[in-house]
């Protein structure tokens, strides 16, 4: 499939290409030599003429080698020749036809084999909608901190509640940003990769205010990854908590 | 058609024309991307505005392939007819704005070739789709760029009009490709119902459509008519089933010929207008001219000559009007200069 595709693009390209060439040529020259009726048109008009140009050049190419060589063409130069009549009245018929069979068996065929998602996407634990961490009250704040991320300013805090630790994050505007992993690491918030040490905390996204539950002392640093992006986005040590 | 060529051949008429459909895409990408702003606070602005971009041009072609049978059943559809080349460039535009932005965004950061990850980009790419749905997208843009290139009437010229017309009849086969492109890739990915409910309304309004002109069209063509006198002329109908200023179609041997009726005089001239193949006899005579309901070129009822700077003739056939009813003969009049019983009196 790579493969086919890799050569069907590699003559389109070659095609593209050629016609781009052809179509600077024979809009300078050759359209007044196939058509006398383009000699006193304008630039505006040769420069509308290159796609098509560039679309059917070898069909042009071969009209320009027959006018210049002086082979007599049956059409008299800016007239169109009888229609076709009948003939293209069959043409039409044929074409809406297949149509008629064409379009609708492609849109059953595509009904029948679709496999839609489940209309609530099942995540991983730890994936689930940013928040859902149950703050029990009351609240003890340990600290704050105040995280930039990539311009966007996030509000930290630590806080303490029925004797267990949640980390809690105020993105202040709506991250509209897909995908987005929050990572906790005990070393130095800094550098493009994340940590060895890493550990998920879980999605990060909306404008709500999000809790995490902390299973383990406060973290040095916070890290947030983009699936999207496949890249850190951005990390930040938090202060320690005063002693 | 003119003696030389003008990059676009402005008119007061098309100008209205292009201002309509510059306000309603605009209106309809407005609407698109602030409804869906409003609906899916999570999908970024570049993901709106693809679907906007696509679904208005699948809806601009879907509109384009419906104005044919329309202005076939109901004359007051014409206007749309007018100057629908200026639609299906519009489609293409639209279209093309809809595959760079998807290309942009799903394709360009790779380190793949663009037009190989495009084709290939199907169940790998994604797997809720069983067919490379985006290399369906990319064959219709293709065809979609060469009928918007080739529109200008230095290539209808060039290419000769049958030549051109079966090539622009390929507009059906983008928009099957287009089907399949929706089918397999949005409808696959969007558990929601409105995409496939539109697109089979869609289908089933096209397939109506057709059918119903081709079945009128057909009754027309399959008529009976009296065998022809001694003089080679065959009764048609009568003058009164034939309005002021418009025509009757019949189909005499295979040759559709239009009967006109002008100021109490009658003339028969066939009914494929040179420039296009429009259908002359679905015009009107505007200022003693038939002038085609495509786009307007006007012709003499007597002679078949152009109106300057027109350089083509149409075929004109002999008429007779006698105790009400008309009569055609279906041999062409002299190819020189008009001819004399081109036309005939009320009487």
């Amino acid at each position: 499939m790579q493969g086919a595709a890799l050569a069907i693009a590699r003559v389109l390209e070659t095609y593209l290409v050629l016609g781009v060439v052809f179509s600077l040529a024979f809009s300078l020259r050759g359209i007044e030599v196939i058509d006398p009726a383009a000699r006193r048109s304008s630039i505006a008009w040769r420069l509308l003429m290159i796609p098509g140009a560039v679309a059917l050049w070898p069909l042009l190419w071969q009209r320009w080698r027959h006018a210049t060589a002086g082979t007599p063409d049956t059409r008299e130069p800016g007239q169109p020749s009888p229609p076709a009549g009948a003939g293209l009245q069959r043409w039409h018929a044929l074409a809406l036809g297949s149509l008629a069979v064409i379009a609708p068996l492609t849109f059953v065929t595509a009904l029948t084999v679709r496999s839609l998602p489940a209309s609530t996407p099942t995540l991983p634990a730890a994936l689930r909608a940013p928040g859902t961490a149950q703050l029990p009250d009351p609240v003890r704040p340990i600290f704050e901190s105040a995280l930039v991320w990539k311009g966007l300013p996030i509000q930290t805090r630590v806080v303490v509640a029925n004797g267990r630790q949640f980390l809690e994050l105020n993105p202040h505007v709506p991250i509209r940003a897909p995908s987005l992993l929050l990572y906790r690491s005990n070393q130095p918030g800094s550098g493009t990769d994340l940590p060895g040490d890493a550990q998920l905390l879980g999605h990060f996204g909306g404008s709500a205010i999000q809790h995490y539950e902390l299973d383990s002392p406060t973290p040095a640093s916070l890290w947030l990854f983009s699936v999207a992006d496949g890249e850190v986005l951005g990390s930040g040590d938090l202060a320690r908590p005063p002693r | 058609m003119s003696a030389t060529y003008r990059a676009v051949q402005w008119n007061p008429q098309k100008r209205a024309y292009d201002r309509v459909i510059a306000a309603s895409v605009t209106g309809y990408l407005a609407v698109f991307v602030g409804t869906g702003a409003v609906l899916f606070p999570d999908a970024t602005l570049t993901i709106l505005l693809i679907r906007a971009f696509g679904t208005a041009a699948f809806t601009l072609l879907q509109l384009i392939l419906c104005i044919g049978p329309l202005c076939r059943l109901a004359p007051r559809f014409l206007p749309l007819l007018y100057n629908r080349r200026h639609l299906g460039v519009t489609a293409f535009a639209l279209a093309l704005a809809h595959a760079g932005l998807s290309v942009f965004e799903f394709h360009a950061f790779g380190d793949a070739d663009l037009i190989a990850s495009v084709l290939s980009g199907g169940p790998r790419f994604d797997p809720s789709s069983p067919l490379p749905f985006q290399a369906f997208g990319l064959a219709a843009l293709v065809i979609l760029f060469v009928l918007a290139a080739t529109s200008h009437d230095f290539w209808l010229a060039n290419l000769t009009p049958p030549v051109w017309k079966a090539l622009h009849v390929s507009v059906y086969l983008a928009y099957a490709l287009l089907v399949a492109h929706i089918s397999f890739g949005v409808l696959q990915s969007d558990a929601g119902l409105l995409y496939p409910i539109l697109l089979a309304i869609g289908l089933c309004i096209l397939a109506t459509l057709h059918l119903a002109a081709a079945r009128r069209e057909a009754a027309a063509d399959h008529t009976p008519l009296p065998d022809a006198d001694r003089d080679g002329f065959i009764e048609v109908c009568r003058i009164d089933q034939i309005e002021e200023n418009r025509a009757r179609i019949v189909s005499i041997d295979g040759e559709r010929i239009a009967i006109f009726r002008h100021e109490g005089r009658f003339s028969a001239v066939s009914n494929t207008c040179p420039h296009q193949n429009g259908p002359l006899g679905e015009g009107r005579i505007i200022d003693g001219c038939i002038t085609c309901p495509w786009h307007g070129h006007r012709f003499d009822p007597v002679s078949g000559t152009a109106q300057a700077p027109g350089l083509e003739r149409i075929l004109t056939f002999p008429v007779r009007v006698q105790d009400g009813i008309v009569r055609v003969c279906p041999r062409p009049s002299g190819a020189a200069g008009p001819n004399e019983h081109g036309t005939a009196h009320e009487g």
